[in-house]
């Protein structure tokens, strides 16, 4: 008779309140229309990163090489170079993805200051402001060559922190001093350009 | 002999007059379970290797606790249950839908749901395809008779298609069963 009543009590409480939850599992009861809703939360962990490009992907580092034939030195004529990635030797493929903010692009050198040379301190240097960089989209500038280094460039920020921007990059000998002869640069002789980027 | 055969007879007789077994009509109901039962909103994790961010390579879901069913669905599955009881059966429809329109945030970007989607592993009668969210509301995931059960375990999948600002990113959607 007690156990009778008590599914009673129960069975009028359930009609009282048709609508019953238990959070995320949830029921409906009635004679109407019925209709209940269950949540789920997901969770997405996206880290900062920093990626770099410049020349060839991988281990390699290029190298560009100006030759001035002898008829034109220092005559102003600009020479395109050769070894580059892109554009038949002339440029190098460079792209910058990041996810933490404004990028800084900064050029150094291993030149000490001094611009490229031949490994004799008599021939001189040719200083690296010799050496244009022009890109193929403004939203990716390069950041013009200098002995000393330091000068830096901005990648434009393509939507909110992201940035992710590719460019080619145009290098070409300006030819407008009259250097001694020889082979200035390569990795040895101050000729080593190292882009670093940073983010916040 | 005779006598104690009709006698059993007669006994036999009487106990089965005697239970009465009846079935009752249930009460009208939909019910919906998305993962843990009662007062947990489980949650799905995606974690992106900072190599592969924006990579176009899914990275799956993890979900504590085998997705609220240990032994039913495999591990890192949602456990989905639906129901829809009236009478007659199929008298009327159970519709199952999902609210995905707000996006994921991490307070400063936002990924919309649509970059997540899910793989079902169903069990007959009636089973959720799998999908992907449409980043809307009533999106319609399935429909069926009612006086039937849908068991689901639902594996969810970063779709990891654009690069997004870094950053830990919450968000919810709501799903929701009618039977008009």
């Amino acid at each position: 008779m007690k156990l009778k009543k008590l599914l009673l009590a129960a069975g009028i409480a359930a009609a009282l309140a048709p609508a019953m939850v238990q959070a995320e599992q949830t029921f409906t009861t009635g004679a109407g229309p019925l209709s209940t809703a269950a949540r789920l939360d997901f969770r997405i962990i996206i880290p900062g990163f920093l990626r770099l490009r410049v020349g060839t992907t991988g281990g390699t580092i290029d190298q560009i090489t100006f030759t001035v034939p002898a008829a034109n030195v220092g005559d102003s004529t600009p020479i395109a170079g050769t070894g580059g990635d892109a554009s038949g030797g002339t440029a190098a493929n460079v792209s910058v993805v990041s996810n933490r903010g404004q990028v800084t692009i900064t050029e150094t050198n291993n030149s000490g200051g001094l611009g490229l040379g031949t490994g004799v301190v008599l021939d001189g240097f040719i200083a690296y402001t010799q050496i244009s960089t022009s890109t193929s989209d403004g939203n990716l500038l390069a950041p013009a060559l200098s002995n000393a280094g330091g000068n830096t460039s901005l990648p434009v920020i393509t939507a909110g922190q992201v940035t992710n921007r590719s460019a080619v990059w145009t290098y070409s000998y300006l030819n407008t001093t009259i250097p001694s002869a020889g082979t200035f640069g390569g990795s040895a002789n101050g000729g080593r350009v190292t882009y670093t980027a940073t983010t916040p | 002999m005779r006598w104690l055969a009709t006698a059993a007879l007669l006994f036999c007789v009487a106990d089965a007059t005697a239970i009465t077994i009846v079935v009752g009509n249930t009460p009208t109901r939909v019910s919906l379970r998305v993962g843990s039962p009662g007062g947990q909103i489980d949650l799905v994790t995606f974690t992106v290797p900072a190599a592969n961010v924006g990579d176009g390579v899914p990275v799956a879901g993890t979900v504590p606790g085998q997705g609220g069913l240990a032994g039913f669905c495999p591990a890192n599955t949602v456990y989905v249950e639906i129901e829809g009881r009236a009478s007659p059966a199929n008298s009327r429809t159970v519709t199952l839908s999902v609210d995905s329109t707000q996006p994921l945030s991490n307070g400063i970007d936002t990924i919309p749901f649509t970059q997540i989607d899910w793989i079902s592993t169903g069990f007959p009668p009636v089973s959720i395809p799998s999908g992907t969210f449409s980043g809307g509301a009533g999106q319609v995931l399935v429909s069926f008779q009612n006086s039937r059960v849908a068991l689901q375990c639902l594996r969810f999948r970063y779709l990891n298609q654009s690069v997004v600002g870094a950053g830990t990113y919450n968000g919810r959607v709501v799903y929701g069963v009618t039977m008009p």
